[in-house]
């Protein structure tokens, strides 16, 4: 019984902490332009998260030991050092990017700037890491961020064409606007896949105890976790592309999103956006917060955990005192957060070949995941990602000039 | 110190600079006039939106007043980025026409919001729509792809 | 003792007797000696070290700023391999972690940062 209820609890979980600044507003660029056409790419970035997920997730579950642990001690301070400096700048601007989200939901609300917003914000999410739990961070802000729902709602309203979305789930060239299509296209993959979730979620496995037992949990978690959150991702675009495109709108603004579920839903769809778009982004920031202080920590080998006082690990707590008040000045500067975010999840997208290709190594590792390393099909899978990361990576800088504005 | 030692490193960082510098003046300086007049096309339609919806108390006024600042501000900015010897002689003087009756349809809009004037508000929308045809008509006039 | 140095001790874990993680090893001493091979006679933690391993130019910036601020704590641990209990995923040794250099920094923060700041 305990089992389905932490099963249950787990996909709930990763249900509600899916969406976050960036995949929202990737998938309202690109529904807003393009209609359905690029919902392959969310297929594709939920593929690949559901993958390293799992993997991450079971590399715990077996050796107790997180991601950011395996890389430094398989491959040594000299390669580790690459993914460490990469994952904390990187994360740095996604982070930034969410305080901005949350910010703006409020300004939406209020009329107050954002920038008036992004201490106070960055402060509740200090307050709840330095008084609250691993649980009460990881379960308590994903079970309130459940409100995204309404995203499926409101498309399920929308009654789109399933044959056209489902023939969207394969990748098509467009017929116009080539370079925003393909930026757009890897901006979505880097905010499906962000390497700080599943460096958050296999430092959630340690902290949570999980063992070989936790094994099926883990899969499950991972498969239909992932696969719902994609479902939220792609009703958004869906929406997108079928409230903005007919229109004409595009997204020069954040805040135009807002717009996007009043012709459904009324009144009511605008207080639900702003409640998704906080609770949603307020959830990112204690994760990627709390992510960054792990990385750091494991790799240096301090203490950490987010169940312990903050006062037994002093350099932990420091780090995610620092980083996430200085992630709030950065937004309380006024940098545009629509720019910020566009261009963090570019460069998410561009940073993942230096986690996803390693992961090979750690995966198919007798000495350190023994009899639950990787079969024929993850290989194959996680071959196919790292491909794709690869060209993304190739890809990233030409796109962001030619498609990023 | 012989300067011939450390020319080189320093010449590398310079070439570097200009590496980034490069991408970033071509991203900066690409003002392509069909862009711009489909972005003004995207605020009128936003525009209409925005009238629409708060027209019915879809959306809080603070959002829709903000969100009329901001759309101004943005077409402000592409009157000023519009050249007009960037395009063709028939529609140099129609742009520039439509993008100036933007600024003002929304000036319009964020004053009926202000005062709750739900008459305005419709009107303020019809205004918007129109424009987004015409706009939507100089884009199309204006060619490319 | 057979001992695979990058497999069993560089980047592994330091634990204490506590099971306080002290650190990770950031690089080893090797005692050369005259008719034999050379053997691991202990090993560092340090930021220094680290650099070290991390090229020239960050060694020596780690040596700058050692120098510079001293009141950094920029020291080294060593531990003799005779104190060593285990190696492999982590290594344990036989001492208590708390007064050596890896965890000043810990301890300073803890007395005069954290502990400040209410609710910790």
């Amino acid at each position: 019984m305990k089992r389905i209820l932490d099963l249950t609890l787990g996909i709930v979980t990763s249900i509600g902490g899916f969406l976050e600044a960036g995949s929202i507003i990737t998938a309202v660029q690109a529904g807003a332009v393009f209609g359905y056409k690029l919902l392959w790419t969310i297929a594709l970035g939920t593929l690949g998260l559901m993958l390293l997920v799992e993997q991450s997730g079971r590399l715990a579950a077996v050796t107790g030991r997180t991601v950011g642990d395996a890389l430094r001690e398989r491959f040594g301070i000299r390669f580790f050092i690459i993914p460490l400096v990469t994952g904390l700048l990187v994360s740095f601007l996604v982070l930034a990017s969410e305080i901005g989200g949350v910010a703006l939901a409020l300004q939406m609300a209020t009329g107050i700037g954002f920038q008036w917003w992004a201490m106070p914000v960055a402060f509740a999410g200090w307050f709840l890491l330095w008084k609250g739990n691993f649980g009460i961070v990881e379960k308590g802000t994903s079970l309130l961020g459940l409100v995204t729902i309404v995203f499926v709602v409101a498309a399920l309203k929308l009654h789109p064409d399933w044959g056209r979305v489902g023939a969207s789930l394969l990748p098509t060239a467009p017929d116009h606007d080539g370079p925003r299509y393909w930026y757009l296209a890897v901006s979505i993959i880097g905010a499906s896949i962000s390497p700080y979730l599943y460096m958050f979620y296999s430092s959630g496995a340690v902290e949570d105890g999980w063992g070989v037992n936790d094994l099926s949990t883990n899969k499950a978690t991972a498969v239909l976790g992932m696969s719902f959150g994609g479902i939220l991702s792609a009703a958004v675009l869906i929406i997108a592309a079928l409230v903005f495109l007919p229109r004409g709108i595009q997204v020069d603004r954040y805040e135009q999103a807002g717009l996007l579920l009043p012709p459904v839903l009324g009144h009511t769809g605008f207080v639900l956006f702003l409640a998704s778009l906080g609770i949603a982004c307020f959830g990112a920031t204690t994760e990627i917060t709390l992510a960054m202080a792990y990385l750091l920590a494991q790799g240096l080998g301090w203490d950490w955990s987010e169940n312990a006082r903050p006062k037994q690990n002093a350099r932990f707590s420091l780090t995610y005192t620092v980083t996430i008040l200085l992630a709030g000045v950065v937004m309380a500067v006024g940098i545009d957060p629509l720019k910020l975010t566009n261009f963090s999840m570019m460069l998410t997208a561009a940073s993942l070949p230096v986690t996803v290709i390693p992961m090979f190594v750690l995966m198919n590792d007798e000495a350190l995941v023994g009899e639950h390393r990787n079969r024929w099909f993850s290989n194959a899978a996680l071959g196919a990602l790292s491909i794709v990361t690869i060209i993304v990576l190739v890809s990233a800088v030409p796109l962001q000039i030619l498609g990023g504005s | 110190m012989p300067n011939g030692g450390d020319r080189s490193p320093r010449t590398k960082r310079r070439r570097w600079v200009g590496w980034i510098a490069l991408p970033l003046l071509i991203a900066c300086g690409g003002n392509d006039p069909a862009a711009q007049i489909q972005r003004a096309g995207s605020w009128a339609a936003t525009t209409r939106e925005l009238a629409i919806e708060r027209q019915v108390r879809g959306i809080g006024r603070a959002y829709t007043s903000d969100m009329l600042d901001a759309g101004q501000r943005e077409v402000q900015k592409i009157a000023r980025s519009l050249k007009p010897s960037d395009l063709p002689e028939t529609l140099q003087a129609r742009v520039p026409a439509a993008v100036g009756r933007l600024d003002s349809v929304i000036a319009s809009t964020r004053s009926a919001v202000r005062r709750g004037d739900a008459v305005a508000l419709g009107a303020a929308a019809a205004d918007a729509n129109a424009l987004g045809d015409t706009l939507r008509a100089l884009r199309a006039a204006l060619g490319g792809k | 003792m057979e001992l695979r140095i990058v497999h069993d001790l560089l980047d592994k874990v330091v634990l204490d007797d506590g099971r306080r993680n002290i650190g990770r090893v950031d690089g080893v001493v090797l005692e050369l000696r005259r008719d034999a091979a050379p053997v691991v006679s202990a090993f560092e933690i340090g930021g220094r070290v680290l650099a070290r391993r991390l090229g020239p130019r960050l060694a020596r910036w780690a040596v700058a700023l050692g120098r510079r601020w001293p009141a950094l704590g920029n020291g080294v641990t060593r531990f003799a391999m005779r104190d060593v209990r285990t190696t492999g995923i982590t290594v344990s040794v036989k001492c208590d972690g708390r007064p050596t250099p890896a965890l000043a920094w810990e301890n300073w923060l803890r007395e005069h940062v954290i502990s400040r700041i209410p609710g910790a």
